[in-house]
């Protein structure tokens, strides 16, 4: 009973159990952070495993029911054939893009009341280049925005990627993540096909999850072995401290 | 432990941790001068061929991490010095650094 009175009201004892109890709260916070950070990998490597699994559907369906303006696009929604209407406000090209590098029209369509998508249309130089006017019904493959720069030129009215962030401050329109890549466009009243030259050919979307399924399973290995080493080091210290005091090892 | 007795029960620690820190210094290097340049530079495609470096990278180096750890422990190195070498497997040209001082101290 007096020895516990006498560490309780030892400052020295106090202040040490203190720092210990300080030092324990952190390594638990440092090793629970590496943990969550490889559970957080896993997801991600989970994900993409999913949208990879994820079979091409051809059916046509409408924009509206895969993607919202303002909303990051889905695994689930990339690749899909949507149909959507509206009218053309603005037009950009976006150079050294598909296999060939080529240049594609890239004109953005206002879906009344709702918000606008980028299209990519044509093919720079089989098309004529022009807007078509008034109300164009589009069905065309669905695509995520481009996470890299493809080009340099950032003139106006030059996209370096295919991405609707880059001209957020052209207009004041929500706008759709992703893009479209036209298969076929008609105009609303009269059911007549638009010419455009040649079309682009629609490569599947690689998955909106960057990186490989391999090299996050890698990632999660590393963040909880992270997570080991920083529950190891204290013992590890402890064990050091008492065979130095017993003289084994030297410094 | 003695220091005779740490150095005779070293020498199958330090030898993998050579080989993992030769390995893992390999692909730091190619990982951070020809991966990482290219990825800001070069097509997309050339990079998708070059996508083995990182993941190569990747599983090298918790095996660098194990050897790095089995090493300071046999040798009994201070905290500080342990997590230098753990470190030093993420930076190039660092593992090869670690190596040769290890090296130095037990050979």
């Amino acid at each position: 009973m007096m020895a516990i009175s006498n560490q309780r009201n030892n400052p020295n004892k106090r202040k040490n159990f203190g720092e210990g109890l300080l030092f324990g709260i952190a390594i638990l916070i440092l090793s629970g952070s590496f943990l969550r950070l490889g559970f957080w990998q896993l997801d991600r490597a989970q994900d993409l495993k999913r949208v990879q699994s994820i079979k091409p559907n051809t059916t046509v369906i409408d924009l509206l029911d895969v993607a919202q303006p303002g909303s990051n696009l889905s695994g689930e929604s990339v690749n899909r054939i949507v149909r959507f209407s509206g009218h053309y406000v603005a037009h950009y090209v976006a150079p050294k893009q598909g296999v060939d590098r080529e240049t594609w029209i890239v004109d953005l369509m206002e879906i009344p009341d709702i918000g606008a998508i980028l299209v990519a249309r044509g093919i720079k130089g089989s098309a004529t280049g022009e807007m078509p006017r008034g109300d164009i019904e589009v069905v065309g493959k669905l695509m995520p925005r481009q996470f890299e720069d493809h080009s340099f030129d950032s003139t106006p009215g030059s996209l370096v990627r295919i991405d609707s962030s880059l001209i957020v401050k052209d207009t004041d329109l929500a706008l759709f993540d992703g893009y479209v890549i036209a298969q076929s466009e008609k105009i609303v009243s009269s059911g007549v096909s638009v010419e455009t030259g040649k079309r682009i050919e629609a490569q599947s979307a690689k998955p909106t999850v960057p990186g490989f399924y391999w090299q996050h399973i890698a990632y999660v290995a590393m963040w909880w072995l992270a997570a080991g080493v920083v529950l190891f080091l204290p013992f590890y210290q402890r064990i050091r401290s008492r065979e130095q005091k017993e003289g084994l090892i030297h410094e | 432990m003695s220091d005779q007795g740490i150095a005779s029960n070293l020498s199958g620690a330090l030898k993998r941790f050579r080989v993992m820190a030769f390995v893992s210094g390999v692909m730091s290097l190619l990982l951070w001068f020809i991966y990482v340049p290219i990825g800001q530079l070069a097509s997309i495609d050339l990079k998708e061929k070059l996508v083995f470096i990182p993941l190569i990278h990747g599983y090298t180096y918790p095996f660098y991490v194990f050897t790095a750890l089995h090493l300071s422990v046999k040798a009994r190195y201070s905290l500080q010095k342990m997590i230098i070498f753990i470190l030093a497997g993420t930076l190039p040209v660092a593992s090869f650094i670690a190596e040769r001082r290890a090296v130095k101290e037990h050979m």
